[in-house]
């Protein structure tokens, strides 16, 4: 009996000092949102300090008996896990929970590249990340839609639910140049960038030539793709002239859809044209055909 | 149109594939947290190299959060965090400073997932199966100390010559 009374009393030594050792914690729902605010009775029977550690946001205050504490919208805007904290003197005790992200409101949206050929398969690619409105990752699967528009027309995908808060797609880019605008639309949210489609190699180079004294004009026909879109002033043409004294090159720009240059000539002479990996025909000068 | 009525009926979705693991063990990062990296599904395949730098880069990530954490230092999340994360982590430490409470973190470890790569190389999704100790102080008094497991969803996107934090929430465990 003596053996049995001792180990109640040293269990009760040992509640009283886990007890004043912790405590009472705080009651928190079990369930709270970023954005919500909550009211925290604070069971303190004196002054206390109450703390809030969270992932986003970090606040310290006083508690007087009585009060309840009030944590506001901005308070737990961040999710993730937070720590409530109250502390009578010394002796603190802590709740954990944990605030979930709420639905989505915003997307990220990256769409790559900007500019890209007509005709490529699966070369656009575009990602959406589904936020909440204080910029939480929308865990929660949503459905958002793609959409690709030009001057003449417009397609939509079928809704697309995020995984982890992302959805993403590739497509093709179209047979004709020009702007393709890419958006990506959660409810009423969109978000929409713009890709600039462009002729892809040329086609059918040509170039003719004009004696005019001691010089020869070369012109290039307007260069365009297979598809019949015009290559984007800018693009590099490289006329190459051989004759007797070497090879000579120059490369040229094309401005308003043709290519321009100037070569001197004196006598016999190759003339070739070639614009990226394309080359185009051979022109032979002053010399026997 | 044509093209674009396929491509938007056949939109693809990352593809299990198959996984595939790196360690951050280099003598040269003994004092990074230990990273292991599995890359399982995604509509791209890491690269190594890029395996590795994500690795090395989310490493000294957590290193640095923990040491501005622990310092109340903001210009230490500079060489790694951007973006949301950057912000959040921000406004928490100057938070932090205001009151006078800091965190010391003991990092035991981080298992990280792929679960996204972009096609274009613009954005990667992890998941970071994370063990820590957390000590939670007010000036020298330690208010909480605790061994935490935790999983995180982690945005990372490249800059100039690293892969940068751009958002890091914890999410409950699955």
């Amino acid at each position: 009996m003596r053996v049995a009374g001792g180990i109640l009393l040293m269990c009760s030594v040992f509640r009283v000092l886990s007890q004043a050792e912790t405590p009472p914690g705080l009651r928190l729902p079990a369930n709270v949102v970023a954005g919500e605010a909550v009211t925290v009775p604070s069971n303190a029977t004196g002054s206390a300090t109450f703390y809030l550690a969270g992932p986003g946001h970090v606040a310290k205050r006083n508690v007087q008996a009585g009060q309840n504490i009030q944590l506001s919208s901005a308070d737990l805007s961040i999710a993730g896990t937070y720590q409530a904290i109250i502390c009578y003197g010394d002796e603190c005790s802590i709740t954990n929970f944990y605030v979930a992200p709420d639905r989505g409101k915003e997307l990220v949206f990256l769409v790559h590249p900007s500019r890209i050929a007509v005709g490529q398969a699966n070369a656009i690619s575009a990602v959406t990340v589904a936020l909440d409105r204080f910029h939480n990752l929308a865990v929660q699967p949503e459905a958002v839609t793609f959409r690709a528009t030009t001057k003449e027309n417009g397609v939509s995908s079928p809704p697309q639910m995020t995984r982890n808060g992302i959805a993403w797609t590739r497509l093709n880019s179209g047979m004709k140049d020009g702007t393709v605008e890419i958006s990506v639309s959660l409810g009423q949210t969109s978000e929409r960038r713009v890709v600039q489609q462009v002729a892809s190699e040329p086609c059918h180079l040509h170039v003719s030539a004009e004696q005019k004294g001691n010089q020869v004009v070369l012109q290039t026909e307007p260069v365009r793709d297979c598809r019949g879109n015009a290559v984007p002033d800018g693009t590099i043409v490289t006329f190459t002239k051989t004759d007797k004294l070497g090879r000579s090159t120059v490369d040229a720009p094309i401005k308003k859809g043709v290519a321009r240059t100037e070569m001197a000539f004196g006598g016999s002479a190759t003339i070739s044209v070639a614009c990226g990996v394309v080359v185009g025909n051979d022109i032979r000068m002053g010399g026997p055909r | 149109m044509r093209p674009f009525v396929s491509a938007a009926v056949c939109l693809l979705f990352s593809l299990p594939g198959v996984p595939q693991t790196a360690v951050v063990n280099s003598a040269s990062t003994a004092s990074l947290p230990s990273v292991k990296l599995t890359a399982s599904r995604g509509p791209r395949e890491i690269e190594d190299l890029t395996r590795q730098k994500v690795l090395l880069d989310y490493a000294a990530a957590w290193k640095t959060l923990a040491a501005g954490l622990e310092q109340n230092r903001v210009d230490l999340l500079n060489d790694y965090f951007t973006g949301f994360a950057k912000d959040e982590f921000t406004r928490t430490i100057k938070e932090q400073a205001g009151t006078g409470i800091h965190r010391h973190y003991v990092d035991h470890g981080h298992k990280l997932e792929a679960l996204f790569y972009s096609p274009d190389g613009g954005v990667m999704q992890l998941q970071d199966n994370v063990e820590y100790e957390e000590q939670i102080f007010d000036g020298a008094k330690l208010l909480h100390s605790k061994t935490i497991t935790a999983r995180y969803l982690v945005l990372m996107t490249p800059a100039a010559d690293r892969w940068m934090v751009r958002l890091l929430q914890d999410v409950p465990a699955s």
